[in-house]
């Protein structure tokens, strides 16, 4: 997968052109995570294991910097989780993040296991989701199908793709259709770039990493709309289409095991092949994204006067 | 796998649609999900009753099925970090 800056990754996003006018003051963040950044602030934490608040598996510390450089004014929490975290102890780390009344949350932990929704955590999600923006990785399990699971599949998720620093979907990008046959993910974000604050070199693959991105983005237009729906429906309408290449072999059914299952299964569930299970409704694009919910708020105000 | 297929008593039943055996042609997501769902199955040290959410040994799942305090029940599980291709569960 190309590598890149996080410049990079926020040039083809379009978030350059947001951030010359938006530092993130005003918004609330919550990461649940595997703990915080050692050199990085937060305005309160809550810690959900008998470990240091500290984060030692490079992982929440990374999203906190990626959400640090994207938006340095926002206030951020954290609360730290075991990794893998039983799903009682996730609903109750989503309960404690909305005491905050967070803007967005980062919920950069996800499964492989099927569901239409109507689990604990997804439906808890979806219960949450009127309040804030809940950002979900949609995990790493692609190319294969069905492979987003509780609770990257909750309908009012949004759910987080990955692709390079170039806007070309990654492989490994988990993919949709949910269990119940709703496509998932929502959009799509680069990940796998340098972030110089933590090492001039190393690269973070992973949708874990682009959900970040798409958090941000989130955070201000809750801030600004305060309302979660149409903030996410604005990211969704407003993201870049892009082109699906497939690289490698080309796709074919003949030698696979179980070829007349597999062309069973396309038969009876065509939307196996809707593109939007690979890449939602494309690529993130943040200065659109912002520049309709700008004419939206001041529709709003104008209306009210 | 299925958060939903529930083994009691040396049987599986649906945890959607109990108390129907888990099968093919009973599964509500269909034939073909129901043999790629079965493939692999998942222990669970609990199980939700849901809608409202509450964390339950088996034998009292299968009582809430069955007295009606359940619509359906979901197997507990974990999630990991997605991070480098490892999608735990």
């Amino acid at each position: 997968m190309a590598k890149g800056s996080i410049e990079d990754a926020l040039n083809i996003t379009k978030f350059l052109e947001v951030m010359k006018e938006e530092t993130g003051d005003g918004c609330r963040i919550v990461i649940i995570d595997s703990g915080i950044a050692e050199d990085l602030e937060v305005d309160d934490y809550i810690n959900l294991t008998d470990e240091s608040i500290i984060d030692v598996d490079d992982h929440g510390s990374i999203i906190q910097h990626i959400i640090a450089h994207i938006l340095p004014e926002a206030e951020i929490y954290a609360i730290k989780i075991p990794d893998p975290v039983p799903d009682h102890i996730l609903i109750s780390a989503l309960n404690e993040a909305m005491k905050w009344k967070p803007h967005a949350i980062n919920l950069s932990f996800t499964s492989e296991i099927p569901s239409d929704g109507s689990d604990p955590c997804s439906a808890y999600i979806d219960y949450l989701s009127k309040d804030s923006v809940i950002a979900v990785s949609a995990g790493n399990g692609g190319p294969r199908f069905m492979t987003i699971g509780s609770p990257a599949v909750a309908k009012e998720a949004l759910t987080v793709g990955a692709t390079d620093v170039r806007g070309r979907l990654w492989v490994k990008s988990s993919r949709g259709p949910t269990l119940d046959g709703r496509w998932k993910p929502n959009i799509v974000a680069p990940t796998n770039f340098v972030i110089p604050e933590v090492d001039e070199e190393e690269t973070w693959p992973g949708t874990s990493f682009s959900t970040p991105i798409a958090t941000c983005l989130a955070a201000l237009l809750m801030r600004d709309l305060e309302n979660s729906f149409i903030a996410r429906r604005v990211i969704e309408l407003t993201a870049t289409s892009i082109p699906i290449i497939f690289t490698g072999r080309k796709i074919t059914l003949k030698g696979v095991r179980k070829a007349s299952f597999i062309k069973k299964l396309f038969e009876a569930w065509p939307r196996l092949m809707d593109s939007r299970n690979l890449i939602g409704m494309g690529l993130l694009n943040a200065s659109e994204a912002v520049r309709v919910a700008d004419s939206l708020r001041l529709k709003t105000v104008a209306g009210n006067q | 796998m299925c958060m939903f297929r529930l083994k009691h008593n040396g049987e599986y039943v649906c945890g959607k649609r109990y108390p129907l055996k888990c099968s093919p042609t009973i599964c509500p997501f269909g034939r073909e999900l129901h043999r790629i769902l079965v493939k692999t199955d998942f222990k669970a040290e609990a199980f939700w009753l849901m809608p409202g959410r509450h964390l339950v040994s088996l034998e009292e799942a299968i009582e809430a099925l069955q007295s009606g305090e359940a619509d359906y029940v979901v197997k507990s599980f974990s999630i990991g970090v997605a991070r480098n291709g490892k999608g735990k569960h």
